[in-house]
């Protein structure tokens, strides 16, 4: 396409990416990790001695981002819980892996059981999962969880809420429900034309179209980094049926996210 | 890769398949948006695949303000009885890499639902036109062998449709380029720049002998609503799919959905100035 002054520029489209005619693409395919799960010893032999190679699950509550994992680490893992599993995807041969989330390069989600709820799984996903590594994300997962009820959290920028008018207060919560799902959401459905990506959009289309009863609460935050105000803004979802016992009130809660937020703060030293 | 609702047909015998492609414009996935909306298809199955990123949204098609929470997925597939027309919506790009396998996967599901036609949507850079192409009509049509044999009297007799131009490559064949050999005559020298999966979707149905067809228009990036009109009405006049077909314009003729609204984004907050 040529320009006022003469010099022609590439056209680029919103919708097809001319890279994907090279045929030798296919060979090039990025050569990080497909995703890889590994259960506990113990959840090991539960499922050898299950009937189909399922876990005992009524509930799988998972959380994508730094604010939804830091709101479930407060309000739902403040008690006694134990780690039953891992999964790993994206890793390159120059990823070093912490197993403790500290790293930048940590590519490790970890899954959770409440001691006191053994029927309550809880999976933390603080590392990014790409899109492309969603689907296979979400296969891993459901292997050996099956037909029970999932809650997903995630979030996402303020920016990304396209509405008539924008007189939310930030930040603000939204869902959406599979269609086998009957209860009441604790928030407002997402409106049209909004849409949703990536992992929490991978694992909710998994239930819709396995028929699994999931909703996905989506948060609609302002600060790039954590706060007190990102975490509680799902505090709604604790409303849910399963959630209500689980999570009693604790002091413990505030204490943890204060934490949370001085941890995520000293990383960030750039306005001190 | 099709998984159906609980509860709905799995038998499309005979019926014609319409699937868009990721293209320029969105041409191909609008047109698809008018047609399940202004016929009122019903869903009745998932195309579910590792090679389309995952997207998920609520009440694509619904009518009215209110939300009703009615989640819709990356890629769904809608059929009405009555026409005997089975749409696919797919509502993603696809993952880098993958788009043979796509093609592959699909065919495969053609060939085992038995479908009487598949017409694929999609759209080309119209600044890579010909001179010849650039005056009259914008629409363009391919049909493989297969295709032809039943068809090819109403595209170019009735219809009077233009067959889209075969350009050979300024470059010429480079030395040990084996990969022109497998391609069927049929298929040789199609060139359809920013048509997504539009070229290589037609390289293997030709190989498979699919009774299929590429409808495209020429277009360029921006509102491409007018050109999603134009492909439909096109569209209807071979599958004769609106009751009425003379009246009123295309803009008359086809319902937008609610998933139009905000094309371009929001508003700007005008307390910025």
């Amino acid at each position: 396409m040529a320009t006022f002054f003469g010099e022609v520029l590439d056209v680029a489209s919103r919708a097809f990416d001319a890279d994907d005619d090279d045929e030798d693409y296919e060979e090039k395919i990025t050569q990080a990790s497909s995703p890889i799960l590994r259960w506990s010893p113990g959840i090991r032999s539960e499922l050898k001695q299950s009937q189909d190679n399922v876990l005992n699950c009524s509930l799988l509550l998972l959380a994508i981002g730094p604010a939804p994992t830091g709101f479930v680490q407060s309000y739902v893992l403040s008690e006694e819980y134990e780690d039953i599993g891992v999964i790993i995807s994206g890793l390159t041969s120059k990823d070093n892996n912490s197993f403790q989330q500290s790293l930048h390069t940590d590519k490790s989600c970890f899954v959770y059981r409440l001691k006191r709820r053994p029927d309550i799984v809880v999976c933390q996903c603080n590392a990014r999962v790409s899109a492309e590594q969603a689907f296979h994300w979400t296969e891993k997962l459901f292997s050996n969880i099956k037909k029970s009820c999932v809650v997903i959290l995630a979030s996402t920028q303020s920016t990304e809420y396209k509405a008539l008018e924008q007189n939310q207060t930030i930040p603000f919560m939204k869902c959406l429900c599979s269609s086998v799902f009957t209860e009441k959401p604790s928030c407002d459905y997402l409106p049209q034309p909004n849409t949703v990506s990536e992992l929490p959009a991978a694992v909710l289309n998994h239930c819709q179209v396995h028929s699994i009863p999931a909703i996905l609460y989506m948060a609609y935050l302002d600060s790039v980094h954590i706060d007190a105000a990102s975490m509680k803004v799902f505090l709604p979802v604790l409303d849910n049926t399963f959630l209500k016992e689980v999570s009693k009130v604790n002091g413990k809660a505030e204490k943890s996210v204060k934490k949370l937020v001085e941890l995520n703060t000293i990383q960030n030293p750039l306005y001190i | 890769m099709y998984v159906g609702c609980p509860n709905t047909p799995n038998d499309f015998k005979g019926y014609t398949l319409v699937l868009p492609a990721v293209s320029v414009g969105n041409v191909g996935q609008l047109s698809v948006d008018l047609l399940v909306t202004t016929l009122g298809l019903v869903r009745v199955g998932y195309l579910h695949s590792d090679c389309v990123l995952p997207v998920c949204g609520n009440d694509a098609f619904s009518v009215g303000k209110d939300t009703q929470g009615s989640l819709v997925t990356t890629t769904e597939v809608y059929y009405s009885e009555e026409k005997k027309i089975v749409v696919v919506q797919q509502r993603a790009p696809h993952v880098k890499g993958k788009q043979n396998e796509y093609c592959t996967s699909l065919i495969e599901w053609i060939q085992s639902y038995q479908f009487d036609k598949v017409i694929l949507l999609t759209s080309s850079y119209s600044h890579e036109r010909l001179d010849s192409q650039i005056q009259g009509g914008r629409l363009r049509y391919l049909a493989t062998t297969a295709l032809q044999q039943t068809c090819e009297d109403t595209l170019q007799n009735e219809l009077k449709w233009l067959p889209l131009e075969r350009r050979e490559s300024v470059w010429g064949k480079s030395v040990g380029d084996s990969k022109q050999e497998d391609i069927p005559e049929q298929a040789k020298d199609v060139f359809i720049p920013g048509g997504g999966i539009a070229k290589r979707l037609f390289v293997q149905g030709c190989k498979e002998n699919i009774p299929l067809a590429v409808l495209l228009v020429f277009c360029a990036e921006g509102n491409n609503v007018p050109d999603a009109l134009t492909l439909t009405s096109s569209l209807n006049q071979w599958l004769n799919l609106l009751p009425n077909q003379s009246a009123g314009t295309p803009l008359q003729q086809w319902k937008m959905p609610n998933s139009w609204n905000l094309l371009f984004g929001s508003t700007y907050d005008k307390t910025i100035y």
